[in-house]
């Protein structure tokens, strides 16, 4: 049986989603599943289903609702139990779907059935990964470069290997022939140009790529924001306000017109099953397939000690076992009590460690202490919104300064005296 | 302002925290100290226990009278406590040495807001004290007598000259030279080692031997080069100390003084005589190196390590090794919050 070492990350070196068998199964054991109808990715859907009702696999449990919600499809046949706020990984309650899953499962129903029905479409199979964000058929299809992995190597390596990664070509040959954006877009940061252009240049036979080339300052170029900003230019344009002006980044306004149809029309498949890696304390990492949904205690039987879920520098807390295991989600990790790093325990020593890791190239004590003086304008010039919240800062800092605590803390100071202003 | 709900951070533990990063400077440290106990005996052993004891009576008092936590757990006043006794000869005044201890926790850490505010190394600032107050009048340090403004009665406090090591070194010593003479006399007229003795003439280059020992060493931590140079190895392997500063300042002290000294514009002593003569290696590799003192980018530790070698060839050209090398870290380490605000990264990559 393979089995890697934890170094680090609990996820096994070379290990990938779509290709790494998994190395067990895990069933679901009499454990109820809970199904939240809101994630990090998604605004909330709107219930279909309440305590008492009987529904088949496949069958969707909510409706979009808002322009970036989408549908979610019953993973198993069963009676549901309860429509009620339960906690997930981040901390934030939110409305979930208890469902009581019947033994032996019923025959599933056709995902795509299902969702005409409602009047929704399936993009079940499509190769809908990170680098590439669907933000509704027939409005635009967006390309994200700003990813950055984290470790040793430059961005700029990471991102030619994401580009020459041969699956990109042809999931967006297949994204362009089911879903027939109107526009495709490129979105870059201003050390990725060069790439960009490179690669617009060889998917040119397939589609005309737009260029999106984003602002230092812009806080962070994960496609849902980017959608969420492109919302507020929309009302904006609907109703102009002599006061305030339009923002600048209006560069999808081509595109504009489609994003109404998106409250109907973002897709996903009913994701029955995924794969996580799961370590325990120093233990070897291993791939094991879980159901979605499934409480965190089906998998933590027999283990004490506190949970992280997510990657060790990314993750959160599990505040309890009813946790439910999510397809976002990729690693779970049962740390060693030691090992947890519960309060500051020094002062900065100046040492910089943190500068050395940080993939972003941040100064990450300097940024702290304007924080901690509550001169965010100046952090936001060193780059405070380019942190990514890796947490490598917390990780090397001999004296457990909680930094990327810090630099958390001070976007969010920084979005809401945005807002506020 | 509404109120911000943050998720928590992970917050691992990972294997090199600051007692662990201590414990290896430490462990590094410790053939050094363990070679002037043999080498010097008590006297050794007391200057060492009363500075660490003033390192960590000084903290803990102005600890629990700022009522923050102790810290003295991680080891850092154990180690600076040794430094300070490592650069320090052993025929020094206790009481002196212990006021001089007492004051470099205090002005030199305490006074800054502790380690990692302080730009000095309280150590090298014990150790300028001990000087300030009562030269030797050591070969060395003479140099800075013409320059002292003090009534004469302050020279002559009792700080005795470094005393040769005990005899155990003096019997190892001569049995070098025997081993070395015999292997002359058993080869006969040996070219070879003939040619090696006329060109470290020609280039005035320390023999073999000197590396193994310094017989005229001055303080603790000058026996041996090579008491020093592993423990350094260890310590820039394992990341603990960074060796860019260390390294660009040998460079770059080295680089002068030979380039003056070819040109023959300068009558200065040859740099890897003064490596073993002088506590030079000793001050680059646990003083110059660590990371606490020194700037936080690796342009700014390169651009610290070139000061540092400019700082440390003047005294060398002058002919005032020890006292000038003592001066020119904290002369470079005041330069650090400069270095650092203009090196630090100001956005990614």
């Amino acid at each position: 049986m393979q089995r890697m070492r934890l170094r680090r990350s609990i996820r096994p070196a070379g290990w990938c989603l779509r290709d790494a068998p998994p190395l067990r199964q895990l069933e679901r054991g009499g454990h109820n599943l809970i199904l939240p109808l809101r994630s990090y990715r998604y605004d909330q859907a709107r219930a279909l289903v309440q305590a008492g009702d009987e529904v088949r696999s496949g069958q969707p449990l909510s409706e979009a609702c808002g322009l970036l919600s989408r549908p979610r499809l019953a993973p198993a046949s069963g009676r549901v139990l309860a429509v009620e706020n339960r906690a997930l990984a981040d901390g934030c309650r939110v409305p979930c779907v208890l469902l009581q899953v019947s033994a032996p499962d019923e025959a599933p129903l056709d995902p795509q059935t299902a969702l005409s029905a409602q009047g929704m479409e399936s993009s079940e199979g499509l190769p809908l990964d990170y680098e590439l964000e669907l933000l509704g058929q027939g409005g635009i299809l967006l390309i994200n470069c700003v990813e950055t992995e984290f470790g040793q190597r430059s961005r700029r390596a990471a991102l030619r290997d994401e580009l020459e990664h041969p699956r990109l070509a042809p999931a967006l040959q297949l994204l362009l022939e089911r879903c027939r954006p109107a526009s495709v877009w490129i979105a870059f940061d201003d050390h990725q140009e060069e790439d960009a252009l490179a690669l617009k240049a060889s998917l040119a036979p397939l589609a005309e790529l737009r260029p999106l080339k984003l602002s230092p300052d812009y806080p962070s170029a994960h496609p849902l924001l980017l959608a969420r900003r492109l919302a507020r230019l929309e009302a904006a344009l609907a109703e102009p306000d002599p006061l305030r002006p339009l923002p600048s980044q209006g560069l999808l306004v081509l595109g504009m017109e489609r994003l109404a149809l998106l409250q109907r029309r973002l897709q996903v498949g009913p994701a029955d099953r995924f794969l996580i890696s799961w370590a325990r304390g120093e233990a070897e990492a291993e791939v094991l397939e879980v159901p979605s949904g499934l409480p965190l205690q089906a998998l933590l039987d027999g283990t004490e000690g506190e949970l992280l879920l997510g990657s060790l520098l990314t993750g959160s807390r599990a505040p309890g076992g009813e946790m439910p295991l999510l397809p976002p989600l990729r690693t779970v990790f049962a740390p060693d009590p030691g090992q947890i790093a519960d309060s500051i325990e020094d002062a900065c020593i100046t040492c910089g460690l943190c500068l050395d890791a940080c993939p972003q190239n941040l100064a990450p004590p300097r940024l702290a202490h304007l924080i901690e003086e509550q001169r965010l304008e100046e952090a936001r010039r060193m780059g405070l919104n380019h942190c990514l919240h890796c947490g490598i800062c917390s990780w090397v800092c001999p004296s457990r300064i909680h930094l990327g605590h810090s630099l958390r803390k001070g976007r969010w100071l920084l979005r809401e005296a945005r807002d506020e202003s | 302002m509404k109120a911000s709900v943050l998720p928590p951070m992970p917050l691992l533990r990972q294997g090199s925290g600051l007692r662990s990063m201590h414990l290896q400077s430490l462990l590094a440290l410790s053939p050094l100290v363990l070679v002037s106990w043999i080498a010097w005996g008590l006297p050794a052993l007391r200057l060492q226990a009363l500075s660490v004891l003033a390192f960590i009576g000084v903290e803990a008092l102005v600890k629990a009278a700022l009522g923050n936590r102790q810290r003295f757990g991680d080891g850092h006043s154990l180690l600076n406590g040794l430094l300070l006794a490592l650069l320090c000869p052993v025929g020094v005044d206790p009481l002196a040495f212990f006021g001089c201890a007492l004051l470099a926790a205090l002005v030199g850490e305490q006074f800054f807001g502790g380690m990692g505010r302080t730009p000095f190394h309280p150590a090298i600032v014990g150790r300028l004290l001990l000087f300030l107050l009562a030269p030797s009048s050591r070969g060395s340090e003479a140099g800075l007598q013409a320059l002292w403004w003090l009534p004469q009665g302050w020279l002559s406090w009792p700080i005795a000259d470094a005393p040769r090591a005990v005899s155990v070194w003096d019997e190892a010593w001569r049995a070098l030279r025997e081993l070395e003479r015999i292997a002359i006399d058993q080869a006969g007229q040996i070219q070879g080692l003939d040619r090696i003795a006329g060109l470290q003439e020609t280039l005035r280059l320390p023999g073999w031997r000197e590396f193994l020992w310094a017989p005229d060493a001055a303080a603790l931590g000058q026996l041996s080069l090579l008491l020093v140079v592993p423990g350094a190895v260890l310590l820039f392997a394992r990341r603990v100390l960074d060796w860019k500063a260390p390294f660009i300042a040998l460079l770059v002290c080295g680089g002068v003084l030979s380039l003056l000294d070819a040109a023959s514009l300068v009558e200065s002593p040859p740099f890897l005589r003064a490596l073993v003569s002088t506590p030079l290696c000793l001050l680059l590799v646990f003083y110059s190196s660590n990371p606490v003192f020194t700037p936080m980018t690796p342009r700014g530790r390169a651009l610290y390590g070139l000061l540092l070698g400019l700082c440390m060839s003047a005294p060398l050209l002058l002919g005032l090794p020890d006292p000038g090398l003592l001066l020119a870290l904290p002369l470079a380490g005041a330069l650090v919050p400069w270095i650092d605000y203009w090196t630090l990264p100001r956005g990614p990559r």
